[in-house]
């Protein structure tokens, strides 16, 4: 085991699978030869060659659609869009074409294609340099989207993105960049669609996505110590949802509380109460509660700290929750 | 630059079967749309067949399409069975995609053409995701971009421009100008209306041909091809053309002349093509008319098995959402 920072778990994703596989190839603003804005892309030029690792111009539908055609051609194209509020450039490529083309031709393409993007508050850089976007591809039909937690997760779930045939919409939490943790040294893959039991407990289930995992895993220590056991989901995917597993886990607490960055109405959090409405209503001992940003745009500087949610509004939703709400 | 020969009788021949069987298939596609045996809407590419028949000819089997949206013409010469082609349309099983894209969205990946899309301008990325793999495995192969002049006022034609002269991507842009975006004359949609012209700023050549002349519009295809082939990079072909009926089967139409219609009809290619093989003696009226009669025979037989083909079921309709693990 090393430890490992979440920004390098993912340049080694990539090394591992582009040494792997010759189709895999790299693109985006900045990732060549400047090794990314933020440094996450760093060496790939020098070892895989401007054939394979390309700079490209401020064009993120050309670069997004490039992928997709190449994808559906049998290269397993990795685009990069630096920041994930510019996915909506992209847009057409995205859910028109990356999404559909396999269906619309029925069956005649896949697309193995991974597009890359920075997620998610942290920067303090506003309202276009910080949303979670993961409600909007997870509502198209064909995408895959991936949130991974830290950088152990981010390793084997990129590289199981990569590998996956589908296109994927693959949100690196830009706030967990630095934050390192135990990485085993040998190979692994952390299959997509697999919800992950981060903590297990008795009292109460968060179902905690992205950045939120981190948040959740503040709150399960500081309820620890009130007597509280909070179990801990980490969901991995907003799409596919592991339902089995959240399932498993409400029947068990009876309680649940949905964690995640995104403002609530049309989110993941409303995906998951419908599940738990549809498929264990009567399990429930207490309503479910959301802890979500506000439903504005994400402001600038620290008045972001206003708006996104945190480790406290989890500690206050489960009080709440096991008050009956 | 290799030298473009002079169009051989057999190219000729071939190319002139192209048209016939697109001219042919139209107008069989437009009386079925009329008589109400089509679902949806049908784009009718009549008029237009010039560019796609030579497609056919021109580019070798290594090399991808982006169909222009409304040439039929491009899936027949390229050897698209007709009723595969009208099963799709058709909506049918048997059809290209199962039935399920429809006319907008035919595509035949292992004849090279795919990236068609109800979105207009949307097949450019596509397009240099299909030069950039033949780049990326250093193939003989080049990527053809067709799209019509309305195209070229979105902003994915001008990335798409940038990139493919940038990297220098085997791909030729290939601008069906029929004079009109939708109902909307040209000149309502662009300040500058010489389509050609517009290559200059991406540093690629840019050439305007007469699109009704099979010599003219032959030769700068083959250029632009050669061009990508031997690594010199993208360049834009402005073919112009007019389409024959409106924008969509039963458009009024109310938007232009029917005297600029009937001019350009004057013009079709079709009967002069004919004409230049018989006086060539590369075939007599009677092989002509033989061709001919087996191209006839053929669409009605492939539009007989086209409708005679189910609509596809429910279970069909549900899987190719999601590819799964080894799936191809």
């Amino acid at each position: 085991m090393s430890q490992l920072s979440y920004r390098r778990a993912i340049t080694q994703a990539i090394d591992e699978e582009m040494a792997r596989n010759p189709d895999v190839f790299l693109i985006g603003e900045d990732v060549a030869e400047s090794g990314g804005a933020f440094g996450l892309t760093r060496g790939l030029l020098a070892r895989y060659g401007d054939r394979r690792v390309r700079d490209t111009p401020i064009s993120e539908e050309a670069i997004v659609g490039l992928g997709v055609g190449a994808a559906a051609l049998g290269l397993r194209p990795i685009v990069e869009i630096m920041f994930m509020d510019f996915m909506y450039l992209a847009m057409d490529q995205i859910a028109n074409h990356a999404a559909k083309m396999r269906y619309m031709y029925g069956g005649q393409v896949q697309i193995p294609l991974v597009v890359r993007t920075l997620s998610g508050g942290g920067f303090r850089a506003g309202m276009h340099h910080s949303q979670s976007l993961e409600s909007l591809f997870g509502h198209i039909p064909g995408l895959k989207v991936v949130m991974p937690s830290d950088a152990y997760e981010a390793k084997g779930l990129l590289k199981s993105s990569i590998r996956d045939p589908n296109p994927v919409i693959f949100m690196e939490q830009k706030s967990l960049l630095g934050a390192k943790v135990s990485v085993p040294d040998d190979e692994y893959l952390i299959p997509l669609g697999l919800a992950h039991v981060q903590r297990p407990g008795s009292d109460v289930t968060v179902v905690a996505i992205g950045i939120m995992v981190q948040h959740a895993r503040l709150a399960a220590e500081e309820l620890f110590k009130e007597g509280i056991e909070v179990e801990v989901v980490d969901a991995r995917t907003a799409m596919p949802i592991d339902s089995e597993t959240i399932l498993a886990s409400v029947k068990k607490t009876h309680r649940l509380i949905v964690a995640h960055e995104a403002p609530a109405p049309f989110g993941f959090g409303a995906e998951i109460a419908a599940l738990i409405a549809e498929k264990a209503l009567y399990y429930l001992d207490a309503p479910i509660i959301r802890v979500t940003s506000q439903f504005t745009p994400v402001p600038v500087g620290r008045s972001e700290d206003y708006i996104l949610p945190g480790a406290k509004d989890i500690v206050d939703a489960v009080h709440r929750s096991l008050k009956g709400g | 630059m290799s030298e473009i020969h002079a169009i051989d009788g057999n190219t000729l021949t071939e190319i002139y079967r192209n048209f016939y069987l697109a001219r042919r298939f139209e107008e069989i596609l437009s009386d079925m749309f009329r008589r109400g045996e089509i679902d949806g809407w049908l784009h009718s590419g009549i008029g237009q067949e010039l560019v796609g028949s030579i497609l056919g000819v021109a580019l070798t089997s290594q090399d991808y399409i982006v169909p222009y949206h409304r040439s039929k013409a491009t899936f027949l010469s390229r050897g698209v069975p007709p009723h595969a082609l009208i099963a799709e349309i058709l909506g049918r099983q048997s059809g290209l995609c199962g039935g399920v894209g429809g006319e907008a969205h035919a595509a035949d990946v292992s004849r090279g053409i795919f990236g068609s899309t109800g979105v207009i301008g949307a097949g450019f990325p596509l397009a240099l995701g299909a030069a950039f793999k033949q780049f990326y495995q250093a193939t003989e192969g080049i990527a053809v971009c067709g799209f019509g002049d309305g195209a070229t006022t979105r902003g994915s034609f001008h990335e798409c421009m940038n990139l493919a002269a940038l990297w220098n991507l085997p791909l030729v842009f290939i601008c069906e100008n029929n004079l009109y975006s939708e109902m909307t004359p040209l000149r309502k949609e662009m300040k500058e209306t010489r389509i050609a012209k517009k290559a200059d700023a991406y540093g690629m050549p840019g050439v305007a041909v007469d699109g009704y002349d099979l010599d003219t519009t032959y030769r700068a295809l083959q250029e632009a091809f050669v061009r990508a082939r031997s690594g010199q990079g993208p360049s834009l072909v402005e073919v112009k053309t007019y389409r024959w009926h409106g924008h969509y089967e039963g458009d009024p139409e109310e938007y232009r002349d029917k005297g600029e219609v009937d001019s350009w009809q004057k013009r079709d290619p079709l009967p002069v093509l004919r004409q230049r093989i018989q006086d060539e003696g590369i075939l007599d009226a009677f092989n002509l008319d033989q061709s001919e009669k087996d191209i006839e025979e053929l669409l009605s037989q492939a539009v007989a098995s086209a409708k005679a083909s189910p609509f596809p079921t429910r279970e069909n309709l549900l899987i190719n959402v999601y590819a799964q693990e080894g799936s191809m």
